[in-house]
């Protein structure tokens, strides 16, 4: 009886040390990224990379809209790794698509206006190669690992002379404000002529976007029947109330003509998801799938009168900066949503790591976010985000989001501060910054020090211009 | 084995029992990792005295025995050696502390600033998110004027308690005693700003403490039984004016008197911190309350030829800095690298574990205490200084004043309208330029940015009648001449080159930061091509 009572001595210190290591190896995720390391890696596989511009996420039906405009997308998300909780960098074009393609922030890419200098007659262009020469962009990249790359894009915010063209073989954006119409052709066509060799193609339209009607017209498919139509859902009209916004500070509308204009955003989403259909029929019918990553991605939202404006980029409410984020990996058959919050810089690092593509130092330490492929294998990824936007020299705005549903807008002209309960208030509008100081004070000092480590001086000075600032706006 | 039924399920048991307590103590020791923060814990108590002189303080060194509370606290604590204030006026200099930003950045320059002038993000509003009871009992009257200055509501903010000890013009805060024996079970943060050192003085010590220390034998001559400022500021240069000219020179006794009753009112304060000290222990808060004692800024007891704060030298701007750490941790040590009034408030908020404001221009002084290292300190102290002397005559105290200027007669109303003309005419007031300074433990450079309408405008040169030289760049070699009588500025241009330098960037730093009129933008928005 003695020898066995001896022999659990030992094994009881096994079986506390195992207890505890059990415990210890939740903890430490990035142990177990690198055990399960081969899973999720495609050496040479393609890349489709669709960035719908403008489009809302909560628009989409499957992230919990409830008219089913996006069946496309619906039936994509069913077969992809579908992120609820995508948070773009940006809230307007040119610095969140730049932001997909260096992996850094705007503040860090400095592509954050479309002229990095406007002191009439004096105006320069922005453009990355002068603004961040030492930055290296995804299609670069690819391009050194032996990819044929090429961009088919509406042209404006994302024309090449801003340097999105940096990487391509061909970029074709000779339009403003094309849709994926005018784009799919021609990415067909390459898609086509280069199926025999890896690719990486960036297809963009600006289908949903205030400054894009669609072709042949509207056909008003969701507007309230009674609707008199003030209205008529022109990009001029959009304009405009985008314009009127910001010099008044908050729109006057009637409720039916916010029904309105939401309804044509409706439309152009289920005529963009239509678009969207073709084009993935077409693909399938290439045979490419198999060996081929397809993203489906927004850069930012746009605003219906949420906060009392139109359309995008000078403010960081959640209706600009949650995106639609849906990876389909090769011959992937079910679907998976995670909701863990991400931010868009993670594209960038994702793809890398799916592509099995080892970079050099310097590329790894501009990479700002991670890859995202821990989630497909349930490992919590969650992290605080965060926005900024320079919009136009009328407002500079850098903003939190928490894991735990907090965000905190900061102005940096006026140091106007905001703080939403995103749990309790989704909508954003309630301020509480007043009401929690000891929330809104540590998420200031937490956004600061984001502000500090991408190395800009939170003094400025943020420059602010006047209005009017061209005819149009006088109407 | 016989008794099978039994032993194998207690082996089982066992086994079960030994892999969770296995999984539950990793647990604890992963949430014990995450410490209490202190500020859930910890009182603070900041006691600022207005007026004193460092080097009359025991710890510092002073012969006499003033102090003997203070020098009690301070072996419990960490003495600073070297710690300068960012201005010589009182609100001004608090302020900074309050803010850990330098006056032109937070807003407070002089007793003029008015509440929306000032950033308001001070140290007792970010202890009040913490949860801080936060109650100010006042013997410093700087704080809370009333008439044309409207400094009471900058520094009531965020207290739960704001009481002026009103019954006697800096009167010590006795208040503040009572209210802790009361309120020993809540979470406190405590401002006792003290202002019993402060002229006139000896106002507020009674004997036989009041002439403790006069000299033997020695018959205080007319009109100065009270050592007022009236009195004071007649003082220059060792001569006693009226009606312009010098009515005696001041002998050592003279001088020893005035500073024999400028040291009772150290001696009277200091009782009164042994006393607060008492209450603590009593109460049994000593062990858990952080204790920060400072002066606000310091004194000219006659090495310019004044006695007041009148300007930047270190005897108005390096201070006495104590800080005693709950359970007397660090107790003992003196730091000798230069520190200043900006750091007290991230140093606080660094031990309380709360995040610091990233506003703040200061820095934690909690690695400089724990490791001693000049990296952690500030090499460069920098101090601003407006004539605020001169600009309350013009406004204050000759138009509308109970101060008597009738001896002097016609020609203090010709020197009112000389100051009135450079200072404006409330509310249309404005300061000269100000004069900047900054310091090393080595050296100090003054630059005097208007230097020809401070000599204009002295009320030295007003009183004597004498000519006022003043130069425009001040340097002082403070290891050799710690008292800043002889400006060797001729003498080493490479330092001044060098200092004047950092200085300027500084001051176009903080332009920079000040807070601005936002309306004032140039050109249109970009437009949205």
């Amino acid at each position: 009886m003695k020898k066995i009572y001896l022999s659990i001595l030992p094994l009881s210190f096994f079986l506390f040390f195992g207890g505890c290591v059990n415990q210890r190896a939740n903890i430490n995720k990035n142990e177990t990224q690198e055990l399960i390391s081969n899973e999720f890696k495609y050496k040479d596989c393609n890349i489709i990379f669709v960035s719908l511009d403008a489009l809302q996420a909560k628009f989409v039906h499957t992230l919990g809209y409830p008219k089913k405009i996006t069946p496309t997308i619906d039936r994509l998300a069913e077969k992809s790794f579908v992120f609820t909780n995508a948070i773009s960098v940006s809230s307007w074009t040119v610095p969140s698509t730049m932001s997909f393609f260096t992996g850094v922030y705007p503040s860090e890419h400095k592509l954050v206006n479309k002229f990095s200098l406007y002191d009439p007659p004096l105006k320069k262009i922005a453009n990355l190669k002068n603004l961040s020469p030492r930055l290296i962009t995804l299609a670069e990249i690819l391009k050194e690992n032996g990819y044929v790359t090429a961009g088919f894009t509406g042209g404006a915010g994302v024309s090449g002379v801003f340097g999105f063209n940096q990487g391509f073989d061909v970029y074709i954006d000779d339009v403003k404000f094309g849709n994926l119409d005018y784009s799919i052709p021609g990415a067909l066509a390459w898609l086509n002529k280069n199926k025999n060799r890896k690719f990486f193609i960036f297809l963009h339209g600006y289908d949903v976007h205030g400054q894009s009607e669609p072709s042949g017209g509207f056909d008003y498919r969701y507007v309230d029947k009674t609707y008199d139509y003030k209205f008529k859902g022109t990009k001029k009209e959009q304009e405009a109330l985008r314009e009127e916004g910001l010099s008044q500070g908050k729109i006057i509308l009637r409720d039916n003509d916010v029904k309105f204009w939401r309804a044509v955003y409706e439309e152009k989403i289920n005529r963009m998801d239509s678009a969207l259909d073709r084009f993935l029929t077409e693909i399938e019918k290439l045979n490419l799938m198999q060996n081929t990553i397809l993203f489906v991605v927004s850069d930012h939202g746009t605003e219906f009168w949420e906060h009392n404006r139109f359309d995008h980029g000078f403010t960081l409410y959640d209706e600009l900066i949650r995106i639609p984020l849906i990876i389909k990996l090769p011959n992937q058959a079910t679907g998976k949503r995670i909701a863990d919050q991400v931010t868009s810089v993670d594209i960038l690092p994702t793809i890398l790591d799916l592509l099995d593509i080892g970079v050099s130092g310097s590329v790894k330490n501009q990479l700002r976010g991670m890859s995202l492929t821990p989630a497909f294998y349930n490992l919590k990824i969650s992290r605080d985000v965060y926005a900024e936007s320079d919009y136009r020299r009328y407002t500079y705005k850098r903003a939190l989001r928490t894991v735990d549903g907090w965000k905190f807008i900061y102005t940096l002209e006026n140091k106007d501060k905001e703080l939403y309960d995103l749990r309790n208030d989704p909508g954003e509008t309630i301020n509480l910054f007043e009401r929690r100081p000891r929330i809104a004070y540590e998420l200031e000092q937490k956004l600061f020090r984001f502000i500090k480590s991408t190395g800009q001086d939170e003094f400025g000075p943020w420059v602010t211009g006047n209005y009017p600032v061209y005819d149009s706006q006088a109407q | 084995m016989r008794n099978i039924k039994i032993f194998c399920p207690t082996y089982l048991g066992l086994i079960l029992f030994f892999y969770i307590s296995g999984c539950a103590f990793a647990e604890t020791v992963n949430q014990g990792l995450t410490v209490t923060p202190q500020h859930q814990n910890t009182n603070v108590i900041l006691i600022s005295i207005d007026t004193l002189r460092y080097d009359h303080l025991g710890c510092y060194g002073y012969q006499r025995s003033t102090s003997s509370n203070i020098d009690k606290l301070a072996k419990q604590s960490v003495l600073f050696e070297n710690f300068i204030v960012q201005a010589y006026l009182t609100p001004v200099s608090q302020m900074s502390i309050f803010t850990s930003q330098y006056p032109r950045v937070n807003g407070l320059v002089s007793f003029e600033s008015s509440r929306q002038d000032v950033s308001l993000i001070t140290l007792p509003r970010i202890l009040k998110y913490y949860g801080y009871t936060n109650a100010a009992f006042l013997g410093s009257p700087e704080f809370y004027f009333g008439a044309m200055v409207t400094l009471n509501s900058i520094f009531r903010d965020s207290f739960d308690i704001f009481l002026p000890s009103c019954d006697q013009e800096r009167a010590l805060p006795r208040s503040a005693l009572e209210w802790i024996a009361t309120n020993s079970k809540k979470k406190f943060f405590i401002w006792v700003p003290i202002g019993t050192v402060h002229w006139p003085y000896a106002l507020n010590v009674p004997e036989p403490y009041r002439s403790m220390f006069d000299p033997k034998d020695y018959k205080p001559r007319d009109n100065t039984q009270n050592i007022s400022y009236e009195m004071l500021k007649r003082i220059y240069r060792n001569k006693y004016y009226t009606n312009f000219s010098p009515q005696y020179e001041l002998e050592k006794k003279d001088v020893e008197y005035i500073l024999g009753r400028y040291d009772s009112g150290i001696f009277i304060t200091d009782k009164f911190i042994g006393d607060l000290i008492r209450i603590l222990k009593q109460n049994n808060l000593f062990d858990n309350t952080m204790i920060i004692l400072h002066s606000i800024h310091g004194e000219d007891l006659g090495e310019h030829g004044y006695f007041q704060h009148y300007d930047i030298y270190d005897t108005e701007v390096k201070n006495a800095l104590l800080i005693k750490f709950p359970r007397n941790k660090f107790q003992g040590k003196k730091i000798s690298h230069q520190v200043q009034g900006i750091d007290i408030m991230p140093t606080i908020l660094d031990y309380l574990d709360i995040p610091i404001n990233h506003e703040a221009q200061g820095k934690s002084l909690v690695p400089l205490i724990k490791y001693n290292r000049s990296d952690d300190s500030s090499e460069f102290a920098y101090i601003t200084r407006i004539p605020l002397w001169e600009f309350l005559l013009s406004r204050l105290i000759l138009g509308n004043s109970p101060y008597e200027h009738s001896i002097e007669g016609k020609a203090t109303s010709q020197y009112e309208t000389l100051l009135r003309q450079h200072f404006g005419v409330y509310p249309d007031y404005k300061y000269s330029p100000y004069d900047i300074a900054v310091r090393t433990n080595k050296w100090k450079l003054i630059v005097r940015m208007d230097k020809d309408l401070l000599e204009k405008i002295s009320w030295w040169g007003f009183i004597s009648r004498e000519k006022i030289t003043i130069d425009e760049v001040e340097l002082y070699d403070l290891e050799k001449d710690p008292h800043e009588q002889n400006n060797v500025v001729t003498k080493y241009p490479d330092i001044v080159v060098r200092f004047k330098e950092k200085l300027f960037e500084w001051n176009a730093e903080n332009d920079k930061r000040q807070p601005k009129d936002i309306k004032n933008s140039t050109g249109a928005i970009i437009p949205y091509p």
